[in-house]
This record gives structure tokens, sequence and C-alpha cells, in this order.
């Protein structure tokens, strides 16, 4: 398609390009892009070694000290009853990214299915996917989400499905369309061309290549699915406390609004916005490094 | 010599809607022709007048409306698509296609888009062979090895349609069909192009249809033209005849349109308006009518038919024969 990277730089450069090469380069050039990169690594970083780092045990009570405001014993404060915020929030980190992570590879994998069906046959196939998008859509979301925890019951896997849910139709739609653009270009009726089957044009000729377009609908995705978990666990259709979880802390906090003990909300609010922010400035960079056209 | 290609009463028609009611685009519209071994038949005609659907009905591409087409001794156009897509014929004819952009997978190298497709169409070919195919290719095209580890954005416009190229000889066909295979590149580059379609023509002895709308290319590479309007033939002749001699309006009318310096001066034909719709025609009229300087109560009255009107020069006018007189006057 329109490719103005076409010059006689490129003429000459190496036939093996090394895109980790290029990818940096990108990045240097991008300092919000590059922030949000740090940022997910600090994230990944606590929710694998959070346990090991965190000073006390997030379930560790201690009524001597409840409610403490941010000290050098508790970078956080204390929570009602005596729990440590500071590990609270690095330990909850693991279970915010792993409920977001596991939703969005879940509805990555079903709309990378259905909607390359729906974009390549059309037809009956499109009528049918296209409905079942429609009447999810139908549903203000996020009282979607609640409906299904609340039939399913109050675990983490169905916070996962009904997160996955109600994400679905924008990956169907994203991948519907990525590859309804390329099912009538001349390379794809050259491979048709050769005998190729459908199955194996849509797997080999089309799909690798809208996998950038879903990459980045994931990772703009992945904020809405962590604020989507949190927020089920903060009306209480989520992750049951004690077990540390950004939003139930904030739920757990939200009783002190006006008795001023703001540390036992703020953190984990914080530590929300902090990851969703990182994921939306990581998509938006993402968008930006795999989009030709942005490039000089 | 027994024709390579004989193409009968091909059509292609589309359902559109029109307002309310129903209608049938005739994109193709009963056509005949044959191609001789070796032959590189031209088809002409502006923008929308059924080329490029004539092209892949012969092309199997997609399928016709009513019609056959013989291939090599051999009736293609009665089993469907998918299983001709299978059949061994499917490597005897081949497409060049016309935007070198989006005719590669932009995922694939070079190599890979070649290979990918002999290893389709011929199967049972160790790896081996098929990389001495794919390698045997880009050296009949011109293209350094170096340059087919790349991926299609790495490569100039030129260097994409030498891979297209490579990609459909690379299985040795009959028959090579060339939709403006040369229309999306720089003009220098497609000269480029021309010469090595030339050259390849020669050295494998295949059969070219090429498609364009630009006169001085199929001049400069055909041995025989078909001239097209609003899906038939209405001119088909040997090139240096149908330039010398035009038969019919039309024909006239394109070479007048065409910008050659050696005929700067001479009287020409303008046409006048635009083609009628293509959109139900009326099946007694020529649809040149209206259009034509020549037009007469018959041309309305009676759809002309394909007709000899000079030894190896056929014309669909009734006046075929005369015009070249009334010019004159
Ligand atoms: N899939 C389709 N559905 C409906 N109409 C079609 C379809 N494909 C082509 N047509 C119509 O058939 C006619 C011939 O189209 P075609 O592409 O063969 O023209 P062409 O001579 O190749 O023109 P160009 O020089 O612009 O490529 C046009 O009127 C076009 O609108
Ligand atoms: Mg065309």
């Amino acid at each position: 398609m329109t490719d103005q990277t076409q010059s006689p730089q490129t003429a000459l450069a190496p036939a093996t390009p090394d895109r980790w090469a290029e990818f940096a380069h990108l990045l240097r050039g991008n300092k919000i892009t590059f922030a949000a990169v740090l940022l997910l690594l600090l994230l990944v970083l606590l929710a694998l070694i959070g346990p090991a780092i965190a000073p006390y045990g997030a379930t560790t009570t201690d009524a001597t000290a409840s409610l403490e405001p941010p000290s050098a014993a508790h970078f956080f404060g204390t929570d009602a009853l005596g729990r440590d915020v500071f590990s609270r929030v690095v330990i909850a980190t693991r279970l915010d990214l792993a409920m977001a992570f596991g939703a969005v590879v879940l509805s990555f994998a079903v709309g990378l299915i259905l909607g390359p069906i729906a974009g390549y046959f059309g037809g009956w196939a499109d009528t049918v996917i296209g409905r079942f998008v429609d009447t999810l859509m139908a549903f203000p979301l996020f009282v979607l989400a609640m409906g299904i925890v609340a039939a399913l019951g109050n675990s983490v896997g169905n916070i996962v499905l009904a997160t996955a849910i109600i994400n679905l139709p924008f990956y169907i739609r994203t991948a519907r369309a990525e590859v309804n653009m390329r099912r009538d270009l001349t390379y794809v009726e050259a491979a048709r061309m050769a005998g190729n089957s459908p199955w194996r044009i849509l797997a080999v000729h089309i799909v690798p290549n809208i996998l950038p377009a879903m990459v980045v609908q994931a990772s703009l995705n992945l904020g809405w699915a962590i604020l989507n978990a949190a927020g089920l666990s903060f009306i209480g259709l989520g992750v049951r406390p004690p077990t540390p979880e950004w939003g139930i802390m904030v739920s757990e906090g939200a009783g002190y609004i006006f008795s001023g003990e703001w540390w036992t909300f703020t953190f984990p609010g914080l530590a929300l916005v902090l990851a969703v922010l990182c994921f939306n400035l990581l998509g938006d960079g993402l968008r930006d490094l795999l989009d030709p056209r942005s490039r000089t | 010599m027994t024709p390579l290609l004989q193409a009968t009463a091909l059509r292609k028609l589309y359902p559109v809607k029109q307002g309310w009611s129903r209608a049938q685009l005739h994109a193709v519209d009963d056509v005949d022709l044959t191609l001789a071994p070796g032959e590189c038949l031209g088809l002409v005609g502006e923008s929308g007048c059924g080329k490029s659907t004539l092209a892949r009905l012969i092309a199997r591409l997609i399928a016709p409306s009513d019609g056959g087409i013989r291939f090599d001794g051999q009736e293609i156009a009665e089993t469907d698509l998918r299983t001709f897509a299978r059949s061994p014929e499917r490597a005897q004819i081949q497409v060049v296609f016309q935007d070198p952009h989006e005719s590669l997978n932009p995922g694939f190298t070079a190599m890979r888009i070649v290979s990918d497709h002999i290893r389709s169409l011929i199967p049972g070919l160790t790896p081996i062979q098929v990389t001495a195919r794919a390698e045997a290719a880009f050296e009949d095209v011109g293209l350094p090895l170096s340059l087919a580890r790349r991926y299609p954005h790495q490569l100039s416009g030129g260097q994409k349609a030498r891979v297209g190229i490579a990609r459909a000889i690379a299985v040795e066909p009959k028959l090579l069909i060339l939709d403006e295979p040369t229309s999306a590149l720089d003009v220098s580059v497609q000269a480029v192009i021309l010469k090595l379609l030339g050259v390849l023509r020669a050295k494998r002895g295949i059969s070219y249809i090429f498609v364009s709308h630009d006169l001085e290319v199929i001049r400069l590479i055909c041995d025989r033209v078909a001239v097209m309007y609003l899906g038939k033939i209405v001119e088909c002749a040997p090139t240096a005849q149908l330039f010398a001699h035009p038969a019919h309006p039309y024909t006239r009318a394109l070479i007048a349109g065409s910008p050659d310096p050696a005929r700067r001066g001479l009287k020409t034909e303008r046409l006048q308006g635009s083609a009628t719709s293509p959109i139900n025609p009326d099946p007694n009229r020529c649809r040149f009518a209206g259009r034509c300087p020549l037009t007469a109560p018959e041309c309305t009255a009676q759809m002309p038919q394909l007709r000899a009107v000079g030894p190896d020069q056929s014309a669909a006018c009734h006046f075929a024969q005369s015009a070249p007189a009334k010019t004159e006057s």
C-alpha cells in the first residue's frame, strides 16, 4: 500500500533488517512511549516479585497500628485493620495484571477467529457474527459484565470471562475490518489462484498481516480490562476481601473519604490510574510505530 | 495451427440494483477470442469497458455467466473455480496483476512469495527443487538473488513488478495474462519492464494477453490487438494493420486520441460525450451509436456483429468497409 519509506536509503539497507534496532531507534524518538515502556517493565517486575519485596504480608493485621498515615515504617500508611497499604498495593499488582491479561488474551483469541471468518466469508457467517456483536453492544457493557459475574458467581475466572466477553466486540470488529480490507487485494487473489483453501489463505496470507492492528487494539484494551476487573471488585462483584486487589482496596478505603484517611484509597487508586495510563500510552505509541504513514 | 485459447460467446453479467428494480450490468458481452501459441494479444479500450473482467474470465479468476473457454484442446470454463484452482491446468494460465504494491504479500519475502506459489501449484517438488525454480525465475526477470530475501516494502516499484512476473513464470505457464502490468510504474521503469516482458516471451515461448489502455504500449509489444467497447470486442486485427487501417470508428477515435507525434496535424475524429451505460443495454442497438460520427438509422435498429472486413481483420460496424472512404471526403 502507500509506502513513503521507498527511498534510495531503503534500497541500500541490509537485506535482513534488525527489527529490534529499528524499534529501539523509534522509541528514542518518542519519549512518552519510552516512559510507558519503563512503567510497563516496572509493573511486570512488581507482578513477578511483588510478594518477595513487600515489607509486610498482604493480610498481616496489626491492631495497634490501624489507619496510620504514611510513615517510614508504612510508606503508604495502614488501613482499618492495620494492614500495610504499600505491601497490599504491591502484591495486588500480580492479580490485577493477570486478570487483565487473561481477559485480553481470551478476547484476542476469540476475536481473531470470529472476526476474520466474518470479514473473509461474508454472507451468513458475517450476519450471524455481526448480530452477536450487535447484541453484546446493545447492553451497557459494564452492566453486562455485572450480570455475567452475578449469574456465574464471583470468582477470578468469572471476572476474567466477563471482562473478555464485554471487550470481544472490539476485537471482532477490528479483525473483521482488517480482513475485509485485504480480502480482495490482488495478493490474496494470487493465493486463491494458486489453489490455496480459504482457511490457508486466512491463516497464512491474511491473519499474520492484521496482527499489528490487533496488538494495538489489545494494548489499548488492557487499560480498559484492568478498570473493568477492578470496577467489578469495587462494587463487590469481583474478588473477595481480604484478597489484595486495587478495586477492593479503593472500595474499602472509600469509607474514609470524609474522615480524612486519604491514603487508604488514594494509593491503590493511583496504582490503577498508572496502569491504565501506561497501557493507553503504550497502545498509542505502538499504533504510531506500526503505522508506516506516521514515519518519515 | 490450432489455437492455444479459444473463447466463445463469453459473457459476464453483474446483477445491480437500479432504483427499486434489479438490472444486469453487461461487463463482458458475447465475446469471441482466439489466441495462437506464442502470440501476444493486446486488449485495449477505455476505462470500464470490461478489459479486466475479460482477462479475469480467461484467467479463471471469476466464473463466466455464459460461454466457453477452450484452452490447449480442453474445455475449462465448465469446471468450477475451486476445482480448477487445484487442477494441473491452473499452472498453465498465470496472471501478472496490475498493482505490484498490493499484489505481493507484505509479510512474505520475495523468495517466499515465489516459492509458496510454486509449492501450491506444482505438488511433489522437494524444497531444493522449489528453491531452484524460484531462483531460475528471479534470474529470468533480472532480480538479483540478494534482493530475494527482502520484503516488498524494501523493494522499489520496478523490483516489485519483477517479483510479480517471477511468481507467474516460475510455474512455467503457457499463457500469461497481464492486466496493466506497468500502469502503476514510472515511465522509465515501465519501458524496462516492457522490454523484459518481450525478452521473456521470446525466451520461454509464452503467449500473452496484454491488457492496457495505452495504445503506445500495445503497439510496442503486441502482435494482434482486440479493441473493446462497453463489454464487446468491436475490432480485432494485427497490430500494424489496426494502426494503419482501423476499420471501426471507435478504433479510429482511440488512435486519434492517443498522443502520437507522427500523427500530429492529421484530421482526427474526436469522441463526443461519454459511453452509454453498460446496465441493461439495448440488444438491438450498436453500443457506440450516439457517440459515433457515422451514426445512421440502422445503427439503432440492429446490433452490428463482428465480421471479417479484411484478410485478418474483423470489425463490428455496419460501415466498416465504407468508413475509410468517408473520412477522406
Ligand atoms: N464485481 C463487480 N460487480 C459489479 N460490477 C462490476 C464488478 N467488476 C466490474 N464491474 C463493472 O464491470 C465493468 C467493467 O469493469 P472492468 O474492471 O472490467 O473495466 P476495465 O476495462 O478493466 O476498466 P479499467 O481500465 O478502469 O481497469 C465496469 O462497469 C465495472 O463497474
Ligand atoms: Mg482494469
